[in-house]
């Protein structure tokens, strides 16, 4: 009987140093090269599309705004980018609605959480804009979109539709389209 | 008694003291790691495109796509308006309404309720995990409930018949209960609360989430309330004057935590709740009180094998257990006074898994499929006096199969439809249960939905097997489930700048509903109809001012009330209004809340007034010194409202609390 209580008493004592001790020799292998999540290597592109378009003279300002339009699954990533200098500027982030002007939007990201006809009308709305267009849903360029980010299962890659570029008097670096993997409407 | 109260405290203290070491060993693993999510940013373009990335699920849907008029609160609008309880903030969504006999809060929705049931037709979920115990099939919501409010991050609402995705109980809809990450905390908390009629609260959190992506997040509190000092119930036993003094006395304790590492997350809960319960058949015998306790422990493995396949694998293991002493007069109210005592109580447990897929595959097609099992270990109802005893033990399986798909026919098209198989120990016949929800993108702003599904609900145990004659109980082993089809049209209109305007049409009908007959057994004789309409707008700004509008207006037909009458404890309006106001720079929110609840039919064919419920709450938004307070005011014009009376009662209306203010001081470090 006194054993039995003895144990009985010990027993969450010992329950958690079993834990503790599970948990201090798990192997967290991952620790030296962490795979970076889908949204933060979403926003380095976004960032290096940035430093690598040109955006017509007329139309310079001091900062580089990139909008987006549905922040939910993305605000602490892109706030990493918010301040950093790119082609001398600073990045400034925005968040925009449907029926807002783009005007001051140099990149407008429209994440494939936004419904088909929203990004149709996006596009309708950017169409006489120089800003440029991104999205990670797949049919983008089909839509009229200008970079499509795609997610292989492994690596993020992107794909540029030139045409809708040129179009609104937008550039972008010979590097960027060598890269990309693949570029329509030379 | 008094000593195994004492064994358990102790016992949490340990299991406190574990948790603590087992953060600390976490914590000090924390040096080791680092991660470049700057670095990410450094890189070149070619780089970039050679950087692993971890998969990530297309499976996404936004309220607008998903087949209900969905409505959302958030940790910001708990915190603005000060709801002190799920029951509160519940109370504040639209078509809900909450009544409160002094011993439960229970939920009626869309003019629905059944006074003497447990929320037994609505699904109440922590992060997806089904809360419904396995005795009375419902969730407790007030201070009974398994969260505190510092732990959920959001509830959704989903009204409708859910029984094509969630099986049983998803009768009027469904509630999920979203709770935070540690790294919403990150750090330690305190906070103590005082208010009136004698009430405390003390709560602690440790929230923080390490490098290596590990979280965790532990909280506890203990809560007290004296509550009003005399109750008075005039229709009470003259015997005992129907005074009943000290008797709103309520206790709770809360631990829950919470540890998530990479796809895995073990979330345990548990809550003791002691209620003394003034509305007893002999009203100031304090030995009259319930004691329900609940706990569980869900172990989640949420998985995406690619970006077009996500798998998610539970298992789960809860228990709950309830007692109550009452005693009642033997001479039925006559003089002399012979009292007897009678110890009711339940003893539960139950366990099992599920596993989900969901998948992205096929163009144009978002499909769910899964599979739910849960075996109702132990259902034990005891109930003994002088006279009787009365016990009753069951167990048995629960099984679902369910498939869903979401099909966009064309960009601005989309049907959504969902089946699901059950079977259920407490009934015959398996269940087939279908939702089918049209969904029109008139234009891009203008989002239209047509909804039609059907639901079911199986007897409790209660229902089946209580068996007290002496307070009008007996069992019913023949009883069998209850039928829904319901059928919805909403338009939802998101006019930008952060507004959101609806309307809903609905009509629900309610078959087969269990309800007492005259012999005290629960019996398949109930019909109930509702149609109604709802009306909603809702504006968020960027500076943190909230103006949110609801309306519901419908009627309900209960068919078997002098063939076919309007329903008790069904009010045919419910205006909600809040309003949150920033002050000196989003220092200070400013919240205001004014519930309107329209006359109800009570019991007795009587009516209970109409009421407006005006609740104030001034919040700081940020800590000052590390001290963040917050002061509340409900029930601010003192108004001397009523809810209707359960079967139990013996009372057909209760009077509620008049003004309460409450005062809480959070210390974070």
């Amino acid at each position: 009987m006194r054993f039995l209580t003895v144990i009985t008493k010990a027993m969450p004592r010992l329950l958690g140093l079993i834990l503790a001790i599970g948990i201090a020799t798990t192997p967290f292998v991952s620790y030296a090269n962490p795979v970076p999540s889908e949204q933060a290597l979403t926003v380095a592109f976004l960032y290096n599309f940035l430093k690598f378009a040109e955006w017509p003279a007329a139309t310079a300002t001091r900062e580089l705004t990139l909008c987006v339009t549905d922040s939910a699954t993305f605000g602490d990533e892109l706030d990493a980018i918010s301040g950093r200098p790119a082609q001398n500027k600073s990045v400034r982030i925005k968040r925009i609605e449907l029926g807002k002007s783009p005007r001051e939007c140099q990149l407008l990201f429209l994440p494939r959480e936004e419904k088909p006809v929203r990004i149709r009308e996006w596009l309708r709305n950017t169409a006489d804009t120089p800003t440029l267009t991104v999205s990670n849903m797949d049919e983008f360029l089909d839509m009229g979109g200008m970079i499509v980010l795609i997610n292989d299962d492994e690596r993020l890659q992107f794909e540029v539709n030139l045409e809708p570029v040129k179009r609104v008097g937008l550039k972008l670096s010979a590097q960027l389209l060598q890269i990309a993997h693949e570029v329509r409407g030379k | 008694m008094g000593t195994k109260i004492f064994k358990r405290k102790i016992s949490i203290r340990d299991v406190c003291r574990q948790i603590l070491f087992f953060g600390i060993i976490l914590s000090g693993g924390q040096t080791v790691l680092a991660q470049e999510s700057s670095d990410l940013l450094d890189l070149p373009l070619d780089q970039l495109v050679n950087v692993e990335v971890t998969t990530a699920s297309r499976f996404t849907q936004k309220s607008s796509e998903a087949p209900s008029a969905v409505d959302v609160v958030t940790a910001q609008d708990i915190r603005s308006y000060g709801w002190r309880t799920l029951a509160d903030a519940l109370s504040a969504m639209r078509g809900l309404y909450v009544r409160n006999d002094r011993s439960y809060s229970y939920l009626g929705t869309r003019g629905f309720s059944r006074a003497g049931d447990f929320n037994s037709r609505i699904l109440i979920m922590i992060d997806g995990r089904r809360m419904n115990d396995a005795i009375f099939d419902g969730v407790a919501t007030a201070e009974e409930f398994l969260l505190d409010m510092n732990l959920i991050d959001r509830i959704e609402y989903i009204p409708g018949s859910g029984s094509s995705v969630y099986g049983a109980n998803a009768l009027l809809g469904v509630i999920n209960v979203i709770t935070k990450q540690g790294k919403d905390f990150n750090g330690a908390r305190v906070s103590g609360e005082a208010g009136s009629l004698d009430t405390y609260r003390g709560r602690a959190t440790f929230g923080k989430q390490w490098k290596n992506g590990a979280d965790l997040l532990i909280n506890g509190s203990r809560f007290f309330s004296h509550g009003e000092e005399q109750l008075f119930f005039p229709k009470s036993s003259s015997a005992t004057g129907g005074i009943a003094q000290d008797m709103d006395i309520e206790r709770s304790s809360r631990l829950f935590g919470k540890l998530s590492y990479q796809d895995f997350t073990l979330r345990t809960g548990y809550v003791n709740r002691y209620k003394r319960i003034p509305t007893g058949p002999i009203t100031n015998d304090n030995r009259l009180y319930n004691v329900d306790r609940q706990y569980y422990v869900d172990l989640d493995y949420n998985t995406q094998i690619n970006s077009n396949l996500g798998m998610e694998a539970r298992a789960f293991h809860h228990w709950y257990d309830y007692h109550s002493i009452t005693p009642y007069d033997g001479n039925g109210g006559g003089a002399p006074l012979d009292p007897i005592v009678n110890f009711d109580a339940v003893d539960s447990r139950w366990w099992g898994g599920e596993l989900k897929l969901t998948g992205t595959q096929f163009k144009s097609h978002k499909w769910v499929a899964g599979v739910e099992a849960q075996y109702d270990q132990h259902q034990h109802l005891i109930n003994y006096d002088i006279n009787h005893n009365n016990s009753s033990n069951n167990h048995g399986w629960r099984v679902g199969v369910y498939a869903q798909d979401e099909w966009r026919i064309t960009d601005s098209l989309l049907i959504n439809v969902g089946l699901r198989l059950d079977h259920h120990h407490m009934i015959k016949n398996l269940q087939l249960h279908p939702r089918i929800g049209l969904i029109w993108d008139v234009t891009p702003t203008l989002t239209t939905k047509l909804l039609y599904g059907s639901a079911f609900r199986a007897p409790n145990i209660y229902e089946r097997d209580i068996n007290i004659p002496a307070f009008g109980f007996v069992k019913n082993p023949n009883n069998t489930e209850e039928l829904i089809h319901s059928y919805e049209a909403i338009a939802e209109w998101y006019a930008g700048n952060g507004a959101k305007l609806l309307g809903t049409l609905f009509y629900n009908d309610l078959k087969q509903v269990l309800v007492q007959n005259t012999d005290g057994q629960f019996v398949n004789s109930g019909a109930y109809q509702t149609y109604g309409f709802e009306l909603g707008g809702e504006k968020r700004w960027d500076n943190g001012r909230h103006l949110k509008l609801t309306w519901t207006h419908n009627y309900t037909r209960d068919e078997s009330l002098n063939g076919g009458s309007w329903a008790p404890d069904s009010p045919k309006n419910l205006v909600k209004l809040h309003y949150v106001e920033p002050l000196f720079d989003d220092t200070l929110r400013l919240g205001f809340e004014e519930i309107f609840v329209d006359r109800r039919r009570t019991l007795g064919n009587n009516i209970a007034p109409s009421y407006h419920l005006f609740n104030i709450n001034l919040a700081f938004t940020k800590p000052i010194y590390g001290f963040q307070p917050t002061l509340g005011i409900y029930n601010v014009l003192n108004q001397n409202y009523k809810v209707l009376g359960g079967p139990i009662n013996n009372q057909d209306t209760l009077a509620m609390d008049g003004r309460t203010v409450r005062f809480r001081l959070e210390y974070g470090f």
